[in-house]
C-alpha cells in the first residue's frame, strides 16, 4: 500500500475531497456564466493588496507612540485603532486614546481588537455582527490606512461568527484595501479553519502563546512550518520573545514592543531583519 | 456638562496606567485557567487588606500606588477608614473597566428621559469619543463624560415639571440638546439662539447649550466667551457654574489646542480658577475649582506638584482630595520615570532625573524599584542616615549575602516586630540572606516563627513566598515535601499579564478550577526541583511519602514510573507498580504485565504499550493545575506524549519563581545554591545524568514510534503489536512532534500496513503524519 501523509487533517481531507467533487460540478455548471476566481488569481489579488505594505511593520499599541522618523519605505505602523468589546447583544467601541505621530507618507494598518466578555458572553447574533462590521469598516476613512487588521482570538464556538464577519468586512471594504488578521500560531499549524477565509494575510503570532507555547516553539525550532498559504506571508513577533526572530524570514514582519518604540529599538529590529 | 478630574488627567498626562492595562499588550493565547501562587503586579485580593496594612512580602514590581501605601504604613502612619476606602476604590478603578458601563448607563438614561417629550424622534447612537484634529487624528479623547448626560437628564426632568412633556418648547429644548451631544464624536453643530420672546429660563438654557456645544465641538475660545457671558447674566440659573466652565474651556485649549498656545491657556485657566476661589458667591463650585486648579498646576509645574503631593500624602487623616492626590501623584511619578521608554527591569539609578527623588517618598519608591548596585548603595546610605524602616526594607531586598553590610541589615531586621507591616518582607529577605551565607539554622528559625503565626494574617502570596524559602532549607525529604505544597492565591486566565483573578462565576463553571479546589499544588519552584534535581530513587520515595496528599503522590508516582521505564531501571519500576496501580486504577493490568515480564526487552515493550495507551503519562511532574484531561484521553491543547524538557528550561522556570526572590534583588544579590539543603551533590549529579538520558531519547512520539517498529521487528507475533503501531502513528498526530516525527510516523505506518494489512488497526490507520 502506498503511504500517504496528511499533516494531521484526515477528516478534513475526506470532506474537502467530497466538497471538491461537488465544487467541480458546480463549477462546470457556472462556468459559462461566471468568470472563475482561481487560486492563482486570488493569490495575485492578495499580493497586489499587500504590495503597498513595507517589509517591517511595528505594532503601535495603546501607548503614546512617536514614529514620525521611520523610513516609510522600509517600516510601516499597525496602530491599535479601536477595541470592540462584545458583551451580550452589545458592541462597546473603545477608540485609541493615546497619541500616535507618523510621517505624512507613512503606510498604516488600522488594527481592531475584538474581545468577548467572559461574564456576559456575546450573543453572536446577526445584529451584533452587523454592528461589529460597521465599527471595523469605519476605519477605512482614516488617513493613510492601507490595510485593516483584525485581532480576535475567537474560540471554536465563535469561529462561525468570525468567519461571517470577515466576509462581511471584505465585501464592505474598497477593493484596494488589504484585510489582515492575526492568527494564533496553532491556527496556522494544526488547524485548517483559516483556509478559505477572505483575508489577504493571517499573521501567526509567535508570542504570548499561552498553553500552546511549549509545543509551538518546539515544533518551529524543529523546522515545522505554517501550512495554510495565507499564514506564510508574514509573521508576528515580539521584541521580548526573540526566539521567533531566528526563524526563516517571511515577506513581512510585524513586531510588537511591550513599551513605546524608540529609535534605538527600531534600529535593532531593522538590524535583525535586514531587507 | 461636567467631566471628572481624573478623566481629564488621562487626556493630558496620557498615562498608560489609567487606560487599562489590557490594551497594553496582545493576548494571543490560547489561555487556560491557571493557579496563581504569588502576584508580582499587585498585592493579593481583596486589596482592602493591603490598605489595612497587611502588605505581605512587598514586591518592587507592584504598581506605584501600592508602594506609596506600603511606604506610608511602614513609616508608622496607617490609613484611616476613609483613606482605606479611597485607596481600595482607586485600585479597583484602575484595574477594571466599570467606567465603560457607567458611561453607557447614563447615555441610556438620557435616551429614556428624552422619549418622555412628545413628538421627539429616536436619536442615533451617541459616541462619547472624538478624534483630535490633524495631524493628531489617530488619537481620540473622551469628550462627553457621564456627568454631561446626568446633567442633561436632570435638567430635562425639571423642565418637564415646569412646562409639561407635551409642550412644543420642550421638543425644541431636546432638539438643541441633541445637537450638543452630536458634537461629542465629530463636527461642529451649534444650536441657534433662542427666540427673543422665549421664556427667560429657556433662553438661559439655550445660551448654556450653545456654550456646551462649542465646548464639545472643540471651539474653546467661543465656548469660554459664551460661558463668560452666562456668568455675567444675573438671571441665568447657570451663572454660578459658568465661570468654572470657562476655566475648563481654557484648560482644554491648553491640553488639546496648539502646542505653542498651551502654556498661555493654562496660565489663564490658573488665573480664572484662583479668581473663582477668591469669590465667596461662587462657593458652590469651589470644590471642583480647587481640583481643577490642582490639575492646572500639575500641568504647569509638574515637578513642584509632585513633591507637594508627596508631602500631603504622608500626613495622617488627609482631607477630601486624598484619592485624587494619590491618583495624580502616582501618575506624575509614572510620567517622570518614563516606564514606557525602556525596560523597567533595566532602569538605572543614575538615569533617574535628580529632581524626581526630591522628597523621601519619591526617592524611596524610585530606589526600591531599581535593581542596580547604585540603587542598593543609595538604600544603604539612606538606611544608615535615617534608620527608617522603608529604607531597611529597600536595602534588605537588594543586598546579597556577601556584601559587608549584610550582617548589620539582618540584625536590624530581627528587631522588626511581628505586628509591623514590614514583618513578612524582612523575614523573607533575612532568610534568603542567612541561607546564602550558610547560616541555615537561623534562617529556618526566622521562617518557622513567621509561618507558625496565624496563617490567616499573612496574605497567601506572602505565605507562599516564605514557603518557597523554607523549602530550600529543608533538612529532609519530608520537610521538602511539606513546604513544596502551596495553596493558590487565585485562579487566573492572565491573558493580558495583569494577573487578575477570574470571576467567581467563571471559576465555578470551569473544569480545571474544580480540579484545583481545596487542594495544595506544586508551584514552578518545587516542580523544577523535583524534575531536574531529584534522582529517580528519591522521586520514588517522594511518591510514597505520606507528607503529600494523594493527588500529588499520583503525579509523582506516574512520573517516577515513566522515568524508570525510560532509564531502564527495572528494579525501581517493579517497586513502583503497586503504588502506581493503587493511585491510578486506570493503569491496572498494564503495569502488572511489567511484573510478569521475563526479560528487560519484554518489560520495555510492555511499558511502551502502556505509554501508547495513556497519552497523559510523562516523566515529569506538572506545576500548578497541570493536565486535567483524563490520562487515557487526548488533550485538546495537545498536551499529550511529552516534549523533551531540557534542564536549562527547567532551571529558568525555577529562577523566575519564588525560589530566589529574584524579582527583589540587585545585581549584587545573585542567588546561590538554589537547591534544597538536604540534597547532596551525588544526588544532584545523578539527577542530571538521568535528565540528560531522557532528553537524548527525543520527543515522546518519536521515541514511541521508533520503539513500536522495533517491537514489530522483534516480536511480530505479539497480538498487541498492530495496535501499538496504530497508537504510535496516532501519537505523532496528537503528541509533541518535531522535524524528525514525519519519518518515524511513516515507518510505523508502513510497518503496520505491510505486516498486518488485514488487521482492524491497519484499517483505522489511513495516514501517517508529518509532524
Amino acid at each position: 500500500m502506498r503511504a500517504r501523509s496528511f499533516n494531521k487533517t484526515p477528516f478534513l481531507f475526506v470532506t474537502l475531497a467530497l466538497l471538491a467533487g461537488f465544487a467541480l460540478v458546480a463549477f462546470l455548471v457556472a462556468a459559462l456564466a461566471v468568470r472563475p476566481r482561481t487560486s492563482s488569481s486570488v493569490g495575485a489579488e492578495r499580493a497586489r493588496r499587500l504590495s503597498s505594505l513595507p517589509p517591517v511593520i511595528l505594532w503601535a499599541w495603546e501607548r503614546p507612540e512617536k514614529l514620525d522618523y521611520l523610513d516609510t519605505r522600509r517600516v510601516g505602523v499597525a496602530f491599535l485603532a479601536r477595541t470592540l468589546h462584545l458583551r451580550g447583544e452589545s458592541v462597546v467601541v473603545r477608540p485609541r486614546l493615546q497619541p500616535l505621530q507618523v510621517a505624512p507618507d507613512a503606510s498604516l494598518v488600522a488594527v481592531v481588537r475584538i474581545e468577548s466578555d467572559k461574564s456576559e458572553p456575546p450573543t453572536l447574533s446577526e445584529v451584533q455582527r452587523a454592528r461589529t462590521v460597521e465599527a471595523i469598516v469605519a476605519l477605512k476613512e482614516k488617513r493613510a490606512v492601507r490595510a485593516i487588521q483584525i485581532d480576535f482570538d475567537a474560540t471554536v464556538s465563535e469561529r462561525d461568527f468570525y468567519r461571517q464577519l470577515l466576509f462581511d468586512v471584505r465585501r464592505a471594504l474598497p477593493g484596494d484595501l488589504a484585510l489582515s488578521m492575526t492568527a494564533l500560531a496553532s491556527w496556522c499549524m494544526h488547524d485548517d479553519w483559516l483556509r478559505d477565509l477572505p483575508v489577504d494575510e493571517a499573521v501567526p503570532m509567535l508570542f504570548r502563546m499561552g498553553a500552546d507555547e511549549r509545543q509551538v516553539r518546539h515544533q518551529l525550532r524543529a523546522g515545522a512550518g505554517f501550512r495554510p498559504p495565507v499564514c506564510r506571508a508574514s509573521l508576528g513577533v515580539s521584541t521580548d520573545e526573540p526566539f521567533a526572530f531566528e526563524l526563516a524570514r517571511p515577506a513581512r514582519l510585524y513586531v510588537f514592543h511591550p513599551r513605546s518604540w524608540s529609535s534605538e529599538s527600531v534600529r535593532q529590529i531593522l538590524e535583525r531583519h535586514p531587507q | 456638562m461636567s467631566i471628572k478630574h481624573r478623566q481629564l488627567f488621562s487626556l493630558f498626562v496620557a498615562s498608560v496606567l489609567l487606560l487599562g492595562g489590557a490594551r497594553l499588550s496582545f493576548a494571543c493565547g490560547p489561555y487556560s485557567l491557571e493557579a496563581a501562587f504569588t502576584f508580582s503586579k499587585h498585592p493579593d485580593f481583596p486589596l482592602e487588606r493591603f490598605a489595612r496594612g497587611e502588605i505581605g512580602v512587598l514586591q518592587p514590581t507592584y504598581a506605584r500606588s501600592y508602594l506609596y501605601a506600603a511606604y506610608r504604613q511602614m513609616s508608622g502612619a496607617s490609613f484611616n477608614n476613609a483613606e482605606q476606602s479611597a485607596l481600595s476604590e482607586l485600585w479597583k478603578e484602575r484595574i477594571d473597566y466599570a467606567w465603560e458601563r457607567k458611561g453607557e448607563d447614563w447615555i441610556q438614561k438620557w435616551r429614556e428621559a428624552r422619549k418622555r417629550v412628545a413628538g421627539v424622534a429616536e436619536v442615533a447612537d451617541i459616541s462619547v469619543f472624538r478624534s483630535r484634529e490633524k495631524p493628531n487624528d489617530y488619537e481620540t479623547y473622551l469628550n462627553c463624560q457621564d456627568d454631561a448626560f446626568r446633567t442633561a437628564t436632570a435638567t430635562l426632568e425639571e423642565r418637564i415639571k415646569k412646562f409639561g412633556a407635551e409642550s412644543p418648547v420642550l421638543k425644541e429644548w431636546v432638539a438643541a440638546q441633541d445637537l450638543v451631544f452630536a458634537n461629542c464624536s465629530e463636527g461642529e453643530r451649534i444650536p441657534s439662539a433662542a427666540e427673543p420672546g422665549a421664556d427667560p429660563l429657556l433662553r438661559a438654557d439655550r445660551a448654556y447649550q450653545i456654550a456646551a456645544a462649542n465646548f464639545y465641538a472643540a471651539r474653546f475660545d467661543e465656548a469660554r466667551k459664551a460661558f463668560e457671558e452666562i456668568a455675567a447674566d444675573a438671571s441665568s440659573p447657570w451663572r454660578a457654574v459658568a465661570p468654572y466652565l470657562a476655566a475648563r474651556a481654557l484648560l482644554r485649549k491648553g491640553s488639546l489646542g496648539q502646542e505653542s498656545l498651551r502654556a498661555e491657556s493654562l496660565s489663564a485657566a490658573e488665573k480664572q480658577l484662583q479668581k473663582i476661589l477668591d469669590d465667596r458667591s461662587l462657593s458652590a463650585t469651589h470644590r471642583d475649582a480647587r481640583r481643577l486648579l490642582n490639575l492646572v498646576r500639575l500641568r504647569l509645574r509638574p515637578e513642584e506638584k509632585l513633591h507637594e503631593l508627596a508631602r500631603d500624602l504622608l500626613k495622617r487623616d488627609a482631607q477630601g482630595n486624598f484619592k485624587q492626590d494619590v491618583w495624580d501623584y502616582t501618575l506624575l511619578l509614572d510620567k517622570f520615570l518614563k516606564d514606557d521608554e525602556g525596560d523597567p527591569d533595566e532602569r538605572m539609578f543614575k538615569n533617574v532625573p535628580a529632581h524626581v527623588r526630591g522628597d523621601d517618598l519619591s526617592d524611596w519608591v524610585t530606589t526600591f524599584q531599581i535593581r542596580d548596585d547604585e540603587a542598593l548603595e543609595h538604600s544603604l546610605r539612606r538606611w544608615e542616615t535615617s534608620a527608617a524602616l522603608p529604607w531597611l526594607v529597600a536595602a534588605l531586598s537588594k543586598v546579597g549575602a556577601k556584601h559587608p553590610k549584610t550582617a548589620g541589615l539582618v540584625e536590624a531586621a530581627a528587631k522588626v516586630g511581628a505586628d509591623s507591616p514590614a514583618y513578612a518582607t524582612v523575614v523573607f529577605h533575612s532568610a534568603r540572606l542567612l541561607r546564602e551565607a550558610g547560616r541555615e539554622e537561623e534562617a529556618r528559625s526566622r521562617l518557622d516563627a513567621a509561618l507558625s503565626r496565624d496563617a490567616a494574617r499573612l496574605p497567601v502570596s506572602a505565605h507562599n513566598r516564605l514557603l518557597g524559602q523554607r523549602m530550600l532549607l529543608a533538612r529532609s525529604l519530608e520537610e521538602f515535601l511539606r513546604f513544596a505544597q502551596r495553596t493558590p492565591t487565585a485562579l487566573s486566565w492572565n491573558e493580558d499579564g495583569r494577573e487578575l483573578p477570574a470571576d467567581a462565576s467563571e471559576v465555578e463553571a470551569n473544569d480545571r478550577a474544580k480540579v484545583a479546589r481545596g487542594r495544595t499544588l506544586f508551584d514552578d519552584d518545587a516542580a523544577a526541583i523535583l524534575n531536574a534535581q531529584f534522582p529517580l530513587a528519591l522521586l520514588k520515595q517522594a511518591a510514597m511519602s505520606e507528607a503529600l496528599p494523594e493527588h500529588l503522590r499520583r503525579e509523582l508516582a506516574l512520573a517516577a514510573w515513566v522515568r524508570s521505564l525510560l532509564l531502564e531501571d527495572r528494579e525501581t519500576g517493579r517497586e513502583l507498580v503497586p503504588l502506581v496501580e493503587s493511585l491510578v486504577p486506570e493503569l491496572k493490568g498494564y503495569l502488572s504485565a511489567d511484573l510478569d515480564a521475563s526479560t528487560d526487552e519484554a518489560r520495555k515493550f510492555n511499558g511502551l504499550y502502556a505509554l501508547l495507551k495513556f497519552p497523559g503519562m510523562q516523566p515529569h511532574a506538572d506545576s500548578g493545575i497541570g493536565r486535567t484531561t483524563p490520562i487515557n484521553s487526548i488533550d485538546s491543547y495537545r498536551d499529550n506524549w511529552w516534549c523533551v524538557h531540557t534542564p536549562q528550561e527547567t532551571q529558568t522556570s525555577s529562577a523566575d519563581g519564588a525560589v530566589a526572590g529574584a524579582q527583589t534583588q540587585s545585581a549584587a544579590a545573585k542567588p546561590a545554591n538554589n537547591f534544597p539543603s538536604f540534597l547532596n551533590a551525588r544526588q544532584r549529579a545523578q539527577a542530571a545524568r538521568e535528565v540528560a538520558r531522557i532528553e537524548a531519547l527525543g520527543t515522546a512520539p518519536n521515541f514511541l514510534a521508533r520503539l513500536a517498529v522495533e517491537w514489530a521487528n522483534k516480536s511480530p507475533d505479539d497480538p498487541r503489536v498492530p495496535e501499538a503501531l496504530h497508537l504510535a502513528v496516532r501519537s505523532t498526530r496528537y503528541g509533541c512532534s518535531d522535524a524528525g516525527t514525519g519519518a518515524l510516523s511513516k515507518a510505523a505506518f508502513q510497518t503496520l500496513h505491510k505486516r498486518y494489512p488485514k488487521s482492524e488497526w491497519a484499517k483505522k490507520t489511513p495516514y501517517w503524519f508529518n509532524g
